[in-house]
């Protein structure tokens, strides 16, 4: 009945993702931030390691009001 | 007896068919079917194959190897050997000659091996061919799900592609519905095209309420590995595994493919992340 298993991710996409991650400081949404830019389809690393870095200290130093908790918030 | 041999007969008579299709299957993951969506189409593309394909070795041996290839003796295939070995009964029917199917064997059972061998190994390349052609792009009209090849597209892809999953569960609770998203790792697929379950990598899980004015979206999420949110460093992250039973629909967004123009960037990474996770150890310690 099945269809066999279909890998999406690669190991080394993985690996990479989870550095892009730990360098987030573990946020992942920044990540995905970065990555879903609708104006590009591809970004070169280090371009997004310097956007990842520049989101990440933004959200460090802004008001704790401001940054989103982990949570579900209201509906 | 006589049945079961009609059957191997038979059997071994459609090999090329059974290695054509398990040629077309090979190159992806998503048409290698455990069992096809229409065995009795496959069945019937089976027989059709494996007859085109023994008449044209008929007419190749007959009118050209076994006359006009004098450095090897290829012998002829004698149809009405041939037919008289599918149709064991007639050996032994009234006024027929007992059949010496023995001496027969023992002469021409290399030729008859070579024969499948070839046959089947043939088909089985043709398969495969077409099944790479399919899977390049070139043949999707013979594709039922277009979907599978998109998402697929990312693995065998140098660059990094990652696909973010966003999975609408059927877990509710009065208006709301769990909601999970993540990096999609893996799924199966049945042979209609649906999913059977689905492997999410780094997994945040979130609240959508479903109002009159329409569905309402919690402004974040849980990551459901609690450990990565608390210390923010974590080697290998875990995986969720939602079911076919729990999944109401799925939304895939393709991200945005990461170029990696040489080693150095990825040692521009490597000490960025030490950097950071050296001065967040520093921090700790301070604190302390």
């Amino acid at each position: 009945m099945l269809i066999d298993n279909m890998r999406v991710l690669k190991e080394k996409d993985r690996i990479l993702y989870d550095k892009l991650v730990r360098l987030a400081g573990g946020d992942s949404g920044i990540v995905i931030k970065v990555l879903s830019n609708p104006h590009r389809s591809s970004v070169d690393l280090k371009t997004a390691i310097r956007e990842i870095e520049e989101l990440r200290n933004t959200r460090k130093h802004a008001p704790a009001s401001l940054v989103p908790q982990a949570g579900i918030a209201t509906l | 007896m006589s049945i079961a041999w009609a059957t191997v007969v038979i059997v071994v008579l459609l090999l090329p068919g059974f290695a054509f299709f398990w040629g077309l299957y090979a190159p992806n993951q998503v048409t290698r079917e455990v069992s096809p969506a229409s065995p009795l189409a496959q069945l019937a593309g089976v027989v059709i194959i494996s007859f085109f394909v023994h008449a044209f070795a008929y007419l190749v041996i007959n009118t050209g190897l076994c006359v006009n290839f004098p450095p090897v003796a290829v012998p002829c295939v004698d149809f009405d050997e041939l037919s008289a070995l599918v149709r064991i009964d007639a050996f032994t029917l009234p006024g027929t000659a007992p059949a010496t199917f023995r001496a027969m064997l023992d002469l021409y059972i290399f030729w008859i091996l070579l024969y499948f061998l070839a046959a089947g190994g043939l088909t089985g390349l043709a398969g495969f061919g077409v099944g790479k052609l399919i899977e390049n792009g070139h043949l999707r009209g013979f594709t039922r799900h277009r979907y599978l090849f998109l998402l697929e597209k990312g693995r065998k892809s140098e660059e990094s592609e990652l696909v973010r999953a966003y999975v609408l569960s059927r877990t509710q609770n009065l208006n709301t519905v769990i909601f999970y998203d993540g990096i999609l790792q893996d799924f199966f697929a049945r042979a209609d095209g649906t999913i059977s379950y689905i492997v999410l990598h780094d997994a945040n899980t979130s609240a959508m309420e479903i109002t009159a004015s329409g569905p309402a979206h919690s402004k974040d999420s849980i990551p459901l590995d609690v450990e990565s949110g608390a210390s923010g460093v974590r080697g290998t992250k875990p995986f969720l595994v939602i079911t076919s039973e729990n999944i109401a629909n799925v939304y895939f967004e393709p991200l945005n493919t990461v170029r990696i123009e040489s080693e150095a960037d990825t040692e521009v990474l490597d000490k960025a992340i030490n950097e950071l996770e050296q001065s967040s150890d520093k921090t700790t310690s301070a604190s302390h």
